[in-house]
């Protein structure tokens, strides 16, 4: 297992332990939606760790509640971080991974109604979904 | 902290400067995670800080970020996750390196300035108060 594989692995445990969920949350939406210039991967996209590690994360932030919080900042990692792993996802869990996107989405978008943000965090929400961009890519 | 956990800091310490430019990327964000996962938790019973081993990883990692070339990139993201990382340093550095990181983290600035990135007011607030109590 590589570091950055490591570290993906160690921060979804980090979700469900009191006082690092939110940290965790943080960290790994920043890592897994990490990109410099450059054709260097930061993970192996085909490798088998990697898939288990992508569900392990799916699983962590349903357990963690964090997915449920009432916060539009909390609600906005926790999708960056679900968005993250389309690249790495098992292909049998892409449409699940969608309809799991598609609700946690709808519940960004209330969260910014609610606050009254700005247009930017809009889009977030509204983004094309990567993992059905994944699925047309790979079905074509 | 954990013998696993440590171990990772200092191999990512020496990959900083592998001559695989991709190692060495993914060693900066790794180690900028790690320090930020310590500093994030720090008031939560959860994790318990080694002062003395974080001093010492401090010292190692800021040499090998001057030796990365990280700090003069010409690639914005990776000046920015350099100046990132130096936000880091700034809790764990011991009082005797600050005045010197800090220098750095001036001309850092001043470069993602120019390149059109800006860093945070509230980081340069930190840097001064840790400058003040350097001797």
């Amino acid at each position: 297992m590589n570091y950055a594989t490591e570290l993906v692995a160690m921060l979804a445990d980090g979700l469900t332990e009191p006082g690092r969920r939110r940290v965790s949350l943080y960290l790994l939406g920043s890592v897994l939606s990490h990109k410099m210039e450059g054709p260097s991967k930061l993970f192996d996209l085909d490798s088998e760790e990697m898939k288990e590690i992508t569900m392990t994360v799916v699983a962590q932030l349903a357990a963690s509640g964090l997915t449920d919080s009432p916060e539009f900042g909390v609600l906005s990692y926790a999708l960056i971080t679900l968005e993250g792993l389309a690249d790495y996802a098992p292909r049998k869990a892409l449409q699940d991974l969608s309809t799991i996107r598609e609700r946690l989405a709808a519940r960004v978008a209330a969260s910014y109604t609610k606050y009254g943000l700005l247009p930017e965090h809009v889009s977030l929400a509204l983004r094309h979904d990567p993992f059905l961009r994944r699925l047309e890519d790979e079905t074509r | 902290m954990k013998k696993d956990r440590l171990e990772m800091f200092w191999v990512m310490s020496d990959a900083l400067t592998s001559s695989d430019r991709a190692e060495r990327r993914r060693a900066l964000l790794v180690l900028w995670a790690l320090f930020y996962d310590v500093y994030g938790t720090l008031r939560e019973p959860v994790v318990v800080p080694n002062w003395r081993e974080l001093r010492k990883l401090g010292v190692a990692v800021w040499d090998q970020l001057k030796a990365s070339g990280f700090l003069t990139s010409r690639r914005r993201a990776e000046l920015l996750k350099a100046h990132e990382m130096l936000d880091m340093l700034v809790w764990v550095l011991p009082k005797s390196r600050v005045v010197d990181v800090r220098k750095t983290y001036m001309e850092l600035n001043k470069r993602m300035q120019s390149a059109g990135v800006h860093g945070s007011n509230k980081t340069q607030i930190k840097w001064m108060s840790r400058v003040g109590e350097a001797p």
